[in-house]
């Protein structure tokens, strides 16, 4: 089991396992071996040994914000099969409570995974109530759940896209590729002109790394640009948002979710002149405050940014 | 029909066993390069940004899906052994480390030689020393090095570069070598170091006939990563004399006609990787580090266990670390586990180590400060490394370049000059284990420590001799390598930005050392060692061919050593015949064409202008060469029609003789 842990810590270190998906994926699978194969015979023990590797595994890499925040479901599943268990009227010894309790949490673990799976097909399954005919939406990087949501409007709508490169990465060249190959009417344009192209857009649609308390977002570096800009336009910012990115860390310290990676993509390394005399520096994502977003749409409908600390509320309200 | 399946069933076990990616780590420096540190540390377990330096490589085998590593060690092997057990490698599965312990190895060669006789390399393997940093992605070079095999089997090595510009800090001052490849698949056909004299780089015209399209590059770093395959430690078996992987082995394969093996290079490009070499790659690789160059390798990444954060702008802090209110961390920091540090005290561009304790005014800048180290108030360090337990006594000083080993005080109220290195031990113990140990010139007894150089209250000796007192041949290459790195240092960069100034930390007393010198001193050794030891001219001539390709030199040079040499066993006329007799072979074998002739002769007559004695022997000497078959008529012909002065003129009844031979002969 610890091997099992020890693995998913490392490939969390190395960057082998990365994106909010993977991460809450992998996370579940190692929980459910948790689960199964600790030694445990009441509640709280197990809750203490989830929370323990939890914190082994959110200390690996404390951006990948997905392991607390599966951690966090896990443990109130557990919770929840208790009181289940208990309110169910029968009569357990403590071997039977902890085999049912077991299996129940580990059926609910797979729950999780499967709503997990799901979460991206269901977001897009409400594409049709936000896109409207001969709308031009904008966006940028390269978000599974986007490029979904605008694929399956498509299928019935006729609108136009245009996608932000997102240097330096240039996922957005990728994901105006991607959507243009499905017959979208796309549009690729450098991140300088978002905001002169913003005049001409009616939505925003934008994915993100991950949400928190307050509805703030951890979104790909570029993402505050183009909501800014939305802001000073009064164009609507729509995020999509899985529930597995919704995280309950308030961002006191915005800063410390961000996370400079390697400067070469921004600057090469091989003049070495220069990078003895100036600090390159290359942030993944971009803090976008809640007030720049309109809409949260979840794989559990759509709810305003000042939803969201009720939504982590009620996640946690019974436990 | 029955057995088919299974052979295909066998033929997929078989590429499955093929594909089990083996790494080698050579836990060895062969150099002295970090002295007095390394005497009680082995180089790669030398903290970096606090972590030590083979952690860095095994972590970026780890990441690239090696599953077997082994750890050759030779020097402190028992520290590297214990060292990997004790830590989270000890017990890892995946990879699996092991370690091999061999205490006769004297370079990379030779580990590479051990493991072909142990056997254990079935598959391409990748090779590296046990002190790279890197978060390239291998697999894609792996896959480019398989992509060749397959076509062809001479394929059997891929090095990776880096590219850098020439002035780059991450590069090794003195170390860099010229690269020709070929601009469509990067086979390398030429490898240069320029060391330890720049020498000049001549094409094959061949070389334009087999490959369309060239490039010669200087602006590659060596990362000391290799993908090898299996035959390149049968290789290194059969040419016993290949000690360095780059300048001896790479070159004698690209040179060879008879083996067709080919050698091509990665270059990486968005990735990073480079091996600390020396104090100066020490240093700017962990500036790479804390800017960020290595990510993920960063210290917040905490891949020992620690609780690094990451502030803007570069400073990296453990929770546990305690700071004044008036604590200035300025750019570039690197604060360890339990370190506190006093008020109004100002850090840059430094990395400070686990339990430290800082005192109140201090300044540091651009220094390495170690575990346990503690430090006074009103002091100043300066671009220095301080190791473990170092003790700075109040209102010291510490200049640019200094090294204070384990355990070394200095103070109170004193100044340490720059590139001083101080050390407890007062003997030498070198890296590389063979115990020749030479007292340094000052001390007499062990208690006492020299004032002038510690202070008043310090502990520690002065080491002045660390470099200079060696014979071992490898030595003066790095001698010369230091010699140059600390010329390089000074005319780079001195002059263009002093603010940049790359402080190579290695230095002062080397830099009056003129590479050529030493290559001289050490072939007019060799050959001496001859004569007292009668050895046949066939034994020195593979000697001085050896020692020649070591150090880049050409057969001028060899001439130009060997004249002299010869030469000064001759006394009188009596002497000359026997001498020359019985050593001219040696002086035939290094002239075979007319133009090295002429060449000989010159430096003959050069000779024998500073030497009174052998002036009047000239033109016994001359006719001797001409007996003796050393040099042909037409060499002294021209010899005679371009020289002037009073020797030649002196030789004017011999040539008139050798050419009323000649005609005679031709009538």
């Amino acid at each position: 089991m610890n091997v099992v842990v020890d693995a998913l810590r490392d490939k969390l270190r190395r960057r082998q396992v990365v994106g909010p998906f993977k991460v809450a994926i992998e996370t579940a699978k190692v929980f459910l071996i948790v689960v199964r194969g600790s030694r445990w015979s009441t509640k709280e023990e197990l809750i203490e040994i989830v929370a323990e590797k939890g914190r082994v595994l959110t200390q690996a890499q404390p951006n990948e914000l997905a392991v607390g925040n599966i951690t966090d479901r896990v443990i109130g599943l557990i919770r929840e099969e208790h009181t289940a268990l208990v309110n169910s009227g029968q009569e357990l010894d403590a071997n039977e409570y902890r085999d049912s309790l077991k299996t129940n949490v580990m059926d609910a673990i797979k729950e999780l995974m499967d709503e997990t799976e799901s979460a991206t097909t269901n977001i897009a399954s409400r594409a049709l109530e936000h896109i409207h005919s001969n709308e031009i939406i904008m966006t940028l990087g390269r978000s599974p759940a986007v490029e979904m949501f605008l694929k399956e409007a498509s299928k019935l709508r006729k609108f136009q896209v245009i996608v932000a490169e997102t240097s330096p990465g240039y996922d957005g060249q990728q994901m105006a590729l991607s959507l243009s190959q499905s017959g979208i009417d796309t549009t690729l344009i450098s991140d300088g002109s978002i905001f002169a192209v913003m005049s001409r857009v009616n939505k925003v649609i934008l994915g993100t790394h991950a949400v928190l308390a307050n509805g703030g977002l951890v979104a790909i570096a570029g993402t505050h640009v183009v909501a800014a800009a939305a802001k000073h336009h009064s164009t609507p910012v729509v995020v999509l948002m899985e529930l597995y990115k919704m995280s309950s860390q308030f961002p006191f310290d915005a800063d410390s979710y961000n996370q400079l990676v390697n400067p070469d993509t921004v600057f090469g390394f091989d003049d070495g002149d220069m990078i003895d005399k100036v600090d390159i520096i290359n942030p993944s994502f971009d803090f976008v405050v809640p007030d720049l977003v309109n809409l949260f749409i979840t794989n559990i409908g759509a709810h305003p940014p000042s939803y969201v600390s009720r939504m982590i509320y009620e996640d946690s309200r019974e436990h | 029909m029955a057995t088919k399946p299974k052979d295909k069933a066998q033929a997929q076990e078989k590429v499955q066993v093929d594909e089990e990616l083996v790494a080698v780590v050579v836990a060895d420096s062969f150099n002295k390069r970090f002295l007095p540190l390394t005497e009680d540390k082995p180089r790669c377990l030398l903290p970096l940004a606090n972590v030590p330096l083979i952690e860095y490589t095994l972590e970026f085998l780890a990441t690239a899906g090696v599953e077997q590593i082994y750890v050759v060690c030779c020097s402190h092997a028992d520290q590297i052994k214990a060292y990997l057990k004790s830590s989270r490698w000890g017990k890892s599965t995946f990879p699996k480390v092991n370690t091999f312990v061999s205490q006769q190895l004297a370079s990379t060669g030779d580990a590479l030689r051990d493991l072909d006789a142990k056997q254990l390399l079935k598959s391409d393997f990748i090779l590296v020393s046990g002190d790279v940093v890197a978060n390239m992605d291998l697999t894609k070079a792996l896959e480019e090095h398989r992509a060749r095999r397959v076509v062809d089997k001479n394929a059997i090595m891929t090095m990776v570069v880096k590219a850098a510009s020439p002035a780059h800090r991450t590069r090794s001052k003195g170390e860099e070598g010229i690269y020709v490849l070929n601009a469509a698949t990067q086979e390398c056909v030429q490898y240069r170091s320029l060391f330890p004299i720049k020498q000049k780089l001549k094409l094959d015209l061949e070389l334009f006939k087999a490959h369309s399209e060239l490039q010669v590059r200087n602006d590659l770093i060596d990362c000391q990563i290799d993908i090898c395959s299996v035959d390149v430690p049968a290789l290194f078996t059969e040419n016993f004399d290949y000690q360095d992987i780059r300048k001896h082995f790479v070159r004698g394969i690209l040179e060879s006609d008879i083996l067709g093996k080919q050698i091509h290079c990665h270059i990486i490009t968005d990735t990073y990787a480079a091996r600390v070499r020396s104090t100066q790659m020490y240093d700017s690789i962990s500036k790479d580090v804390m800017a960020r160059w290595t990510y993920p390798m960063v210290p917040e990444t905490n891949i020992m266990g620690t609780s690094y954060t990451h502030h803007s702008p570069y400073i990296y802090k453990d929770e546990s670390v305690i700071l004044q209110f008036g604590t200035k961390l300025v750019r570039y920091v690197v604060v360890g586990e339990k370190t506190s540090i006093g008020d109004k005290t100002t850090i840059s561009e430094s990395v400070i180590g686990r339990n430290c304790r800082i005192g109140k005014n201090v300044v540091i800048n651009g220094s390495y400060i170690w575990d346990n180290v503690v430090i006074g108030d009103n002091c100043v360090i300066e671009r220095s490394i301080l190791a473990d337990g170092v003790v700075v006594l109040n209102g010291v000083k510490i200049e640019k370049g200094s090294i204070l080993s384990y355990g070394v005080q200095v103070g109170p109220e004193f100044t340490v000059k720059e590139f001083a290195r101080l050390s407890l031990n007062k003997g030498r113990v070198d890296e590389d284990s063979d115990f020749d140990e030479e007292e340094s010139d000052a001390e007499s007894d062990d208690e006492e420590y020299d004032e002038t150089q510690v202070g008043e209250d310090g502990k520690g000796y002065e080491k002045k001799d660390i470099i200079d007192a060696d014979d071992d041949d490898d030595e003066e290459e790095h001698k010369a390598i230091l010699a140059v790195c600390s010329i390089a240092r000074d005319i780079q960069l001195h002059d263009i930005e002093d603010a940049v100034d790359e402080d190579t930390e290695d230095e002062d007393d080397l830099s009056d050392v003129d590479a050529l010198e030493r290559s001289h001193r050490e072939l007019i050794s060799t050959i001496e060692r001859a004569f007292e030891e009668n050895h046949s001219i066939d034994n020195i001539v593979l000697e001085l061919n050896t020692l020649k390709f070591a150090d880049n030199l050409d057969f001028h040079d060899i001439r130009l050593t060997a004249v002299p040499t010869v030469l000064s066993l001759v006394t009188n006329a009596a002497t000359l015949q026997t001498t020359l007799k019985r050593w001219g072979g040696l002086l035939a074998r290094f002239a075979t064409d007319a133009e090295d002739q002429l060449d000989l002769l010159q430096i003959l007559e050069e000779h024998c202008k500073t030497n009174d004695e052998h002036a009047k022997l000239f033109v016994k000497i001359l006719t001797l060469f001409y007996n003796l078959d050393i040099c042909e008529e037409d060499a002294f012909f021209v010899w005679f029609k371009k020289s002037s002065g009073k020797l030649r003129d002196s030789a004017k009844p011999f040539i008139t003789w050798l050419q009323e031979a000649e005609e005679e002969s031709s009538d």
